[in-house]
């Protein structure tokens, strides 16, 4: 109760005293605005489990691009790229619906990524715990940047490719017929998706990215009906999620990543929960309403 | 009969560096990206067989760590056996998960040897039914005297025993009266008078070890499971606590891998006046310390044995556990952080074969202060002066002493 007793040393005192809990606050943040842009398509276009599957797909680029020793961001995006291939590939040459091509490479890339971690050496297994649950107080002011920077690149991505998104969104014909170039538009939205993913396992860690991709976004689109808000919307909860989730885990000693991502969940189930309630009393009241006129 | 069972095996031992990376299912799929740096670690990952001449009568034992496959073919010197380390150079023993071919090594072996009180964590069910099978396991943590955790996750033990060093952890634990300075060198020493005389009732081991020095119920693997709750399991950072565990060592390479007794004796004897010399060698350099200097801050709680034995304090870990799988919090960080300020501490100690990230962050929140990486639960690839135990403790120690003058 003691963020309601006292709502200064529960709520703020823990990011003016904790220069640790300042960097997470931050990127918490600039990774949810991220997400939170790119998620809004992921969710309207029902492309959740492709973006699930590419969460976990860039894992082997990580663990060979730590292996050979280059940067993993280069290693994550180039992997999250060859899946997009792969998946375009096994559709193209098969009867299959995407979903299987897509099943088939998520199970293959994460388990590949297990294998390499387990095999060139032994050395791996503690960081592949780092990778699949975050550690969000090792966040250095290069990850910031980086974040920053990503979260800079999906905003502006998806204002200049608001358009062609949104027509691709509800009416793919439609949208080649106005040049506005879909399967380009989509493979941007790809790349922003990969790019989102790899700026935020840091954070919540690659298990739970998928969270802070689809929850807010999902929460927003039961709140409000027009894309730009659904966006704002999403970021906006996306931010109070993280940041409640930052203040349980400080004070009561939980994995940040994970109460984050616990906390976006809770939210999205809360908004639903009220909603509906809402909704039964709204058409409850207005049948009583026709039963007293009648 | 466990000879014969094993000759097969001698004979793979000779090419294992060269088929090891490929078996792999993983490095399969892998090496067509990484043949080059892949083949390098495993390689180095093998330098624990090398020192050995490969004897085709001479049985097979395979140690857990590195650390230890160097102690063990140090006291089967000159190729009494064929040692082999499970865990390759840079693997984390908290973390290292065994293949199905790890399992198949010391399933063929005349003789594990791990350190035992849980440090192999992802291990211990592989130990288990490799006991259970038939080979013997020797855990070389229950031949020596432990200590418990210093601090950490090591709360419940502390209370009502009475340590020395008690009301300094305690006062860890807490956090709250830093402000106090009980923090002072006096009751280390304590500690380790009552440690070089060593009757040590008041720890709480004390009945596992009086079952050793009887040595009646000593078969190795029926020790297993039963001691994971207390003592800390990194006994390698004392090499005075490890010469103890060589009769031991010396008494199941005889019983359980058929290897002569008086020939052992003798590797054991050099090996042991080795060890006693490293020992006396660091408790020199740690003396030109001066006293208040002498307090580290390491990566995770690793360090316990070193700072008992050679007069130091452990005052904080980033990773506030005995084992490096755990994570810190925000919050402990900060306690370390103006625990580091109020100290005057110099430097953090991180480790190869763990992420510094964390203690990157907090030398970056303290500011003036030095990340020095220590080997701890590995030995250094060949070259890096820390590919034997010996190495291993002295390069440590002139890391630890450089960083601290």
């Amino acid at each position: 109760m003691e963020f309601l007793t006292d709502p200064a040393a529960w709520w703020i005192e823990p990011f003016t005293t904790n220069v640790f809990m300042q960097r997470a606050l931050y990127a918490a943040l600039l990774v949810v605005l991220t997400t939170s842009v790119v998620g809004t398509w992921v969710v309207l276009r029902g492309m959740s489990f492709l973006g699930d599957a590419l969460a976990h797909g860039v894992l082997p680029g990580i663990a060979l691009a730590f292996i050979i020793g280059v940067d993993t961001t280069i290693g994550a995006f180039v992997a999250a790229m060859a899946m997009v291939w792969g998946i375009n590939l096994i559709r193209s040459h098969s009867p299959l619906p995407e979903d299987t091509s897509i099943g088939v490479l998520f199970v293959g890339f994460l388990s590949l990524a297990v294998a390499i971690m387990s095999s060139a050496s032994g050395a791996y297994s503690g960081d592949l715990n780092r990778f699949l649950f975050g550690s969000i107080t090792g966040v250095n002011a290069a990850d910031l940047r980086q974040q920053a920077v990503a979260a800079v690149i999906s905003v502006g991505g998806v204002v200049v490719f608001y358009r062609a998104f949104l027509v691709m969104t509800f009416d793919q014909a439609q949208a080649a017929v106005l040049g506005l170039r879909p399967r380009f538009a989509h493979g941007v939205l790809l790349a922003l998706l990969a790019l989102s993913i790899i700026a935020s396992f840091e954070v919540v860690g690659n298990l739970l990215v998928f969270a802070f991709l689809i929850a807010p976004p999902a929460t927003a689109v039961l709140l409000v009906r027009r894309v730009p808000r659904i966006m704002v919307a999403a970021a906006g909860l996306g931010a109070a999620s993280s940041v409640i989730g930052l203040l349980i885990s400080y004070h009561h000693d939980t994995a940040a990543g994970a109460t984050m991502a616990l906390a976006t969940v809770v939210v999205f189930v809360a908004v639903l929960t009220v909603k509906s309630a809402w909704q039964a009393l709204i058409s409850h009241n207005s049948k009583t309403l026709q039963v007293a006129q009648a | 009969m466990r000879r014969s069972t094993n000759l097969p095996e001698h004979s793979r031992t000779g090419i294992r560096g060269s088929w090891r990376g490929l078996l792999r299912p993983a490095s399969v799929a892998a090496a067509v990206f990484l043949a080059a740096s892949a083949c390098s670690d495993d390689s180095s990952s093998e330098q624990a067989d090398e020192p050995m001449q490969v004897d085709e009568d001479a049985p097979t034992i395979v140690a857990t760590t590195g650390i230890w496959a160097d102690v063990v073919s140090n006291v089967a010197c000159g190729g009494l056996a064929n040692v082999e380390a499970l865990i390759p150079v840079g693997g984390d023993p908290h973390g290292y998960e065994p293949s199905l071919q790890d399992r198949g090594r010391m399933e063929d072996a005349a003789l594990v040897v791990a350190n035992g009180l849980a440090l192999e964590e992802r291990l211990l069910d592989t130990l288990e039914s490799v006991a259970e099978a038939g080979t013997p396991v020797f855990e070389v943590a229950e031949a020596v005297d432990t200590i418990p955790y210093s601090f950490g996750s090591g709360h419940d033990d502390h209370e009502g025993h009475d340590h020395d060093e008690h009301s300094d952890e305690e006062s860890h634990d807490e956090h709250d009266d830093h402000e106090g300075h009980d923090h002072d060198e006096h009751s280390d020493e304590e500690s380790h008078d009552e440690h070089d005389d060593h009757e040590g009732h008041d720890h709480d081991e004390h009945s596992d070890e009086e079952d050793h020095d009887e040595h009646d119920d000593h078969e190795g693997h029926d020790h297993h499971g039963h001691d994971h709750s207390g003592g800390d399991p990194h006994v390698w950072f004392d090499p005075h606590r490890v010469a103890e565990a060589l009769p031991d060592l010396v008494r199941v390479l005889n019983t359980e891998a058929g290897i002569d007794a008086a020939e052992l004796q003798a590797c054991a004897d050099i090996y042991q006046a080795e060890l006693e010399a490293v020992d006396a060698e660091i408790a020199a350099s740690v003396a030109q310390l001066p006293a208040e200097n002498r307090k580290l801050v390491t990566n995770h709680d690793a360090l316990g044995y070193y700072a008992d034995r050679y007069e130091v304090e452990v005052i904080g870990a980033v990773i506030p556990s005995p084992s490096s799988m755990a994570q810190t919090n925000p919050a402990q960080l900060e306690e370390l952080a103006e625990l580091i300020e109020h100290e005057g501490i110099q430097a953090i100690f991180a480790e190869t074969q763990h992420t510094s990230d964390d203690a990157e962050a907090l030398a970056a929140r303290v500011g003036d202060i030095e990340v020095v990486t220590l080997y701890t639960g590995s030995l250094g690839p060949p070259g890096s002066g820390a590919d034997t135990y010996l190495g291993f403790l002295r390069t440590n120690t002139e890391l630890i002493v450089g960083a601290l003058s």
